[in-house]
C-alpha cells in the first residue's frame, strides 16, 4: 500500500482555502421570542410567516416543531434539550416543514427521531429530505392487496394470513410476545432479501417509542445475530426522549419507508407500540392547552394513528407497485381490548393479532387467540399451498376452544366431541414454535396439511411436537422434489398431496411412539433372594436441557 | 382581536374621539386614569366581565347595568364612552377588558399628542425598559406577579416622579398591571410600538457596538424608511458583546450584520 503523505503546507493551504470560501451575508430574517418555556413547550411571540409544522431554531440551535399558530403566539414543542430555553431568547425560522433525511444508507443504522445516527457508526449519506405530514396515497393510487408477506410463523401465515401493504394490529398485554411476533417477522424476511430479487425484497423498519434503551439495544443485537440488520432500520425514541421525539418518530419511520415505497419497493414497518405514542401526544397537547377529551386525550387523537397508518399501502403498478405493509402494536391493560386507543387502532386497521396472556402462561406460544384475530384482506393475501391445507383451521380451533370450556365440567362425552377435543387438542400443540425460528412455506404447508388431515389422530398429544419436526426433515431428505416444489410455486397439486400421504405413512412407520421426554438409563433389576435384604436409594435425575421456548 | 370585538372598539374610540375634541391635556389623563381604574376593576371582577357581555342580553341592558354601577364616580364623558364599549358585542368577557385597555391607553396617548409630547414619552418609555432590563433585581421586582401592583406602582413613582411626563408614568402603570395579560418588559416594548404607531412611526432596535454619529443615524434611518414605506423612530442601544457591526431589528424582522454572528456562524461551520 502507498504511503500517504501531505505536507503540512498542504494542509494549511486547503485551510486557508475553506476559511476563505466562507461569505457572510446579512439578509433579512424573520425572528420572534420565546414568552414562556418549560415542560418541553416554548410560546413564541412574532414570526408571523410560520408555517404549520415548521422547524423553529432556539438561541442554543435546539429546534422546535410549530404545533399551535394562535393570535398572538406560536406553540412550540422542543425537540431535544429544553432546559437551555428561556424566556426573552430569541428564535429564528428555517423555513423547513418538519422533515427528515431517507435513503438505502439507513438499512442497518440506528436513528432517532429527527433522523440522525446514533450508533456511533458515522453520518449516513442521505438522498433527499421527506417531508413527514405528506397525504395519504388516495383511491387511485392504490391497488388490492394481494401478495403474500410471509410472517414465517405457522398460526399467523395460517389463520391470519398478512399481504403486502396491509395493516395488521398486533396487540396484547405486556409481556405477551408481541415484539416478538413483530421480529419473527422482521427476520423471516432474510430469505428474500438474500435472494437480491427488489420483487421479493422487503426492507423493513421498526420504530421503537417508549421503551428502555436496554430493550432498543437488545433487539438491535437480535437482529444482528439474525443476520436481519442489514435490511433494517432501527428508528429508536427510548423512554427518556422527551414527549415531542416520541410523538414525531412514528412518522420519521413512516416517511423513510415510504420514500421507498414510492420507490417501487416492498417494505415492512413495526411501531412498537402506539399506545406509548398516543401518551406522548397527549402529554403534548395538554401541555399546548388543547381541550381534552375521553381519557384527557385530544380529540384528534383519532387522526394521529390513521393519517399513519393510512401510509401503508400499496401502489398502482403506474406508481411502481411498491408496498408498505405496517404491523403497529398496542399494549392492552388486562386483556380490554375495548378501551378506547385499541377501539380505535383496530377500526382503522385491516385486522388483528390478538395475544392473550392465560395462553402464553400455559404454554401456547404464539399465544394467539383464535376467536378474536382476524384478518380482513383474509385468503387473497395466502399464498395458494397454504390457502388449500388451513381451510377449516382457524374454524376448527374456534370451536375447540368452546368445547373446551364446556367439557371441563361434562365428564362423558359424545363420539363426535371427543374427536373433536382430541383433534383440537393436537393442533394447538402443533401451531406452537419457538422464537426466531421461522417456517418456510413448503414447511408451514407440510405441517398445517397433516394437522387438518388427521394425520397426527392417532399421535399422542405428548408426541406431537417431535413428529412435526422430524416429519419435516424426513420429507426434506426423501420427498425433496415435492419439497422444493411446493416452496418454488407456492402450489399444492393433487399429486403432491398424493406424494405426502404416502410419506407420511412410510414415516410413521419409522417414528418411534412414547419416546418423547425423560429416559433413565437404568440397568434391569431382577428379583431379590429370599432372606436378602437391601436399601432403597433415590437419586435426583438431572434433566438434559430441552429445546427452549420461552420468549 | 376578532372583528366583531374591533367593531365595538372602533365605535367607542370614535366615540371618546368626538367627545374630548375640545378638552385639554390634563382633562384626557384624568379620563385615562378612570378608564384604566374601571379595567382594574374588570380584571378583578371576573362575573362582573361575564355579564357585562351576556350576548343574552341586549346591548341598552348592559350600558344601563354598567351605567347604574359607576355614575357619581366618574367623569360624565368616561361613563359615556364606557357604556357605548359595554353596549357593543364582544366575542368573549375577556375582550372587553382588552377593549377597555385599550381604550384607556389611547386617551393617555391623546393627552401627550395634545401636549405634543409623544415623541418624548415614547424616548423615556424606551430608555426605562433599559433601565429594567440592565437591573436584574429591579426587572424581577417589577415583574413579580406576587406582590400587588400598587405596590410596584408606588415604586415606579419614586423612580421617575418629576424625571419624566406624566404620560410616561401613566403607560409605566399600566405596563405593571399587565397590557393585555402580557409581562412587563413585553409591556412596555409594545406600549413603545403603540406610541410609535401614534406618531405613525416603525420602531427600529438598533444594537451597536459604540454609539453612531448623528450622520450615521440618519443615514439608517433613511434607508430603513425607503424599506418599509414609514417614517422609523431608532432606538439606540450599545451592547460591546456585539464586537461590531449593527444589528437592526423592525418587528419581527432582523438583520445581523454584527461580528458576534459572524464568529458564531464561523464556530458552527467548523464543528460540521
Amino acid at each position: 500500500m502507498a504511503e500517504l503523505t501531505i505536507s503540512s503546507d498542504e494542509i494549511r493551504g486547503a485551510l486557508q482555502r475553506y476559511v476563505s470560501s466562507y461569505s457572510s451575508t446579512v439578509s433579512r430574517e424573520e425572528v420572534g421570542i420565546v414568552s414562556d418555556a418549560g415542560d418541553g413547550i416554548a410560546h413564541v411571540e412574532g414570526l408571523p410567516s410560520t408555517m404549520a409544522n415548521e422547524l423553529l431554531e432556539f438561541e442554543d440551535g435546539t429546534l422546535g416543531v410549530a404545533l399551535n399558530l394562535d393570535v398572538r403566539e406560536i406553540g412550540v414543542v422542543v425537540l431535544g434539550d429544553f432546559t437551555h430555553i428561556e424566556e426573552g431568547q430569541q428564535v429564528k425560522r428555517t423555513e423547513r416543514v418538519l422533515s427528515v433525511p431517507v435513503g438505502d444508507a439507513f438499512l442497518g443504522r440506528v436513528v432517532n427521531a429527527l433522523g440522525e445516527p446514533i450508533d456511533d457508526r458515522g453520518p449516513i449519506e442521505s438522498e433527499g429530505f421527506r417531508e413527514l405530514e405528506l397525504q395519504a396515497p388516495n383511491v387511485m393510487s392504490r391497488q388490492p392487496v394481494k401478495e403474500p408477506l410471509q410472517t414465517g410463523i405457522k398460526a399467523i401465515d395460517a389463520m391470519t394470513p398478512i399481504g403486502r401493504g396491509q395493516r395488521q394490529l398486533i396487540i396484547g398485554d405486556r409481556k405477551t410476545g408481541k415484539t416478538t411476533v413483530a421480529l419473527d417477522t422482521i427476520i423471516n424476511q432474510r430469505a428474500n432479501w438474500q435472494s437480491g430479487d427488489p420483487k421479493k425484497q422487503v426492507r423493513c423498519i421498526y420504530v421503537a417509542i417508549g421503551q428502555k434503551a436496554t430493550t432498543i439495544a437488545s433487539i438491535r443485537g437480535v437482529l444482528e445475530a439474525q443476520g436481519a440488520l442489514e435490511y433494517t432500520t432501527i428508528v429508536a425514541s427510548p423512554a427518556s426522549d422527551p414527549a415531542g421525539f416520541k410523538y414525531i418518530a412514528p412518522y420519521t419511520g413512516s416517511s423513510i419507508g415510504q420514500h421507498w415505497m414510492y420507490a417501487g419497493k416492498h417494505v415492512l414497518i413495526v411501531f412498537d407500540d402506539l399506545t406509548k405514542q398516543a401518551e406522548a401526544y397527549r402529554a403534548v397537547s395538554l401541555l399546548l392547552r388543547r381541550p381534552p377529551g375521553r381519557e384527557a386525550y385530544p380529540g384528534d387523537v383519532f387522526y394521529l394513528h390513521s393519517r399513519l397508518l393510512e401510509r401503508c399501502a400499496k401502489l398502482s403498478n403506474e406508481l411502481g407497485a411498491g408496498s408498505m405493509t405496517g404491523l403497529p402494536i398496542i399494549e392492552t391493560k388486562a386483556n380490554d381490548i375495548s378501551a378506547y386507543i385499541p377501539t380505535n387502532v383496530i377500526s382503522i386497521t385491516d385486522g388483528q393479532i390478538f395475544l392473550e396472556a392465560d395462553l402464553f402462561a400455559s404454554g401456547v406460544r404464539p399465544a394467539i387467540n383464535v376467536g378474536t384475530s382476524v384478518s380482513r384482506v383474509g385468503g387473497s393475501a395466502q399464498v395458494k399451498a397454504m390457502r388449500r391445507v388451513s381451510g377449516r383451521l382457524r374454524l376448527d380451533l374456534a370451536q375447540f376452544r368452546e368445547l373446551e370450556a364446556f367439557s371441563a365440567f361434562a365428564s362423558d362425552l359424545d363420539k363426535a366431541s371427543r374427536a373433536q377435543l382430541d383433534k383440537g387438542v393436537r393442533l394447538v400443540e402443533l401451531l406452537k414454535q419457538p422464537q426466531y425460528s421461522p417456517y418456510s412455506v413448503a414447511e408451514q404447508t407440510l405441517v398445517i396439511w397433516a394437522g387438518t388431515t388427521g394425520q397426527l389422530d392417532d399421535i399422542p398429544v405428548g408426541d406431537v411436537r417431535r413428529f412435526e419436526a422430524e416429519l419435516v426433515e424426513w420429507v426434506k431428505r426423501h420427498r425433496s422434489e415435492t419439497f422444493t416444489a411446493i416452496e418454488s410455486t407456492g402450489q399444492l397439486t393433487d399429486e403432491q398431496v398424493e406424494t405426502l400421504q404416502k410419506a407420511v405413512d412410510e414415516f410413521k412407520e419409522l417414528f418411534k411412539q412414547g419416546d418423547t421426554g425423560i429416559k433413565l438409563n437404568e440397568p434391569e433389576a431382577e428379583a431379590m433372594a429370599e432372606g436378602h435384604e437391601s436399601r432403597e436409594t433415590v437419586t435426583r435425575e438431572v434433566r438434559h436441557s430441552a429445546p427452549s421456548d420461552e420468549s | 382581536m376578532a372583528s366583531v370585538n374591533r367593531e365595538s372598539y372602533a365605535v367607542a374610540a370614535e366615540h371618546l374621539t368626538a367627545a374630548t375634541q375640545q378638552s385639554t391635556a390634563a382633562q384626557l389623563a384624568t379620563i385615562a386614569d378612570e378608564i384604566l381604574s374601571v379595567a382594574g376593576l374588570l380584571r378583578g371582577e371576573p362575573r362582573l366581565r361575564r355579564a357585562l357581555t351576556d350576548p343574552s342580553r341586549g346591548g341598552d341592558d348592559r350600558a344601563e347595568l354598567f351605567r347604574s354601577l359607576v355614575t357619581g364616580k366618574l367623569g360624565a364623558v368616561t361613563v359615556d364612552a364606557l357604556a357605548t364599549l359595554v353596549a357593543g358585542r364582544f366575542s368573549r368577557p375577556a375582550e372587553l377588558l382588552d377593549a377597555t385597555e385599550w381604550l384607556g391607553i389611547d386617551a393617555i396617548l391623546a393627552s401627550a399628542d395634545k401636549a405634543g409630547k409623544l415623541a418624548d414619552v415614547e424616548d423615556e418609555l424606551f430608555r426605562f425598559g433599559q433601565v429594567v432590563s440592565g437591573d436584574s433585581e429591579l426587572a424581577v421586582t417589577l415583574s413579580d406577579p406576587g406582590a400587588a401592583p400598587g405596590r410596584r406602582v408606588k415604586l415606579t413613582e419614586d423612580l421617575l416622579n418629576g424625571k419624566v411626563h406624566p404620560a410616561t408614568l401613566q403607560l409605566v402603570a399600566a405596563a405593571i398591571e399587565g397590557f393585555g395579560g402580557r409581562s412587563f418588559e413585553s409591556s412596555l416594548s409594545r406600549l413603545v410600538e403603540l406610541t410609535a404607531a401614534k406618531r405613525d412611526r416603525e420602531v427600529v432596535y438598533v444594537t451597536v457596538a459604540k454609539l453612531l454619529d448623528d450622520e450615521e443615524e440618519q443615514r439608517l434611518a433613511a434607508k430603513l424608511s425607503d424599506i418599509y414605506g414609514r417614517q422609523v423612530s431608532l432606538k439606540v442601544d450599545v451592547d460591546p458583546s456585539i464586537i461590531g457591526g449593527v444589528s437592526v431589528r423592525v418587528g419581527s424582522d432582523l438583520y445581523d450584520g454584527t461580528i458576534l454572528r459572524r464568529l458564531n456562524e464561523a464556530r458552527q461551520a467548523f464543528a460540521k
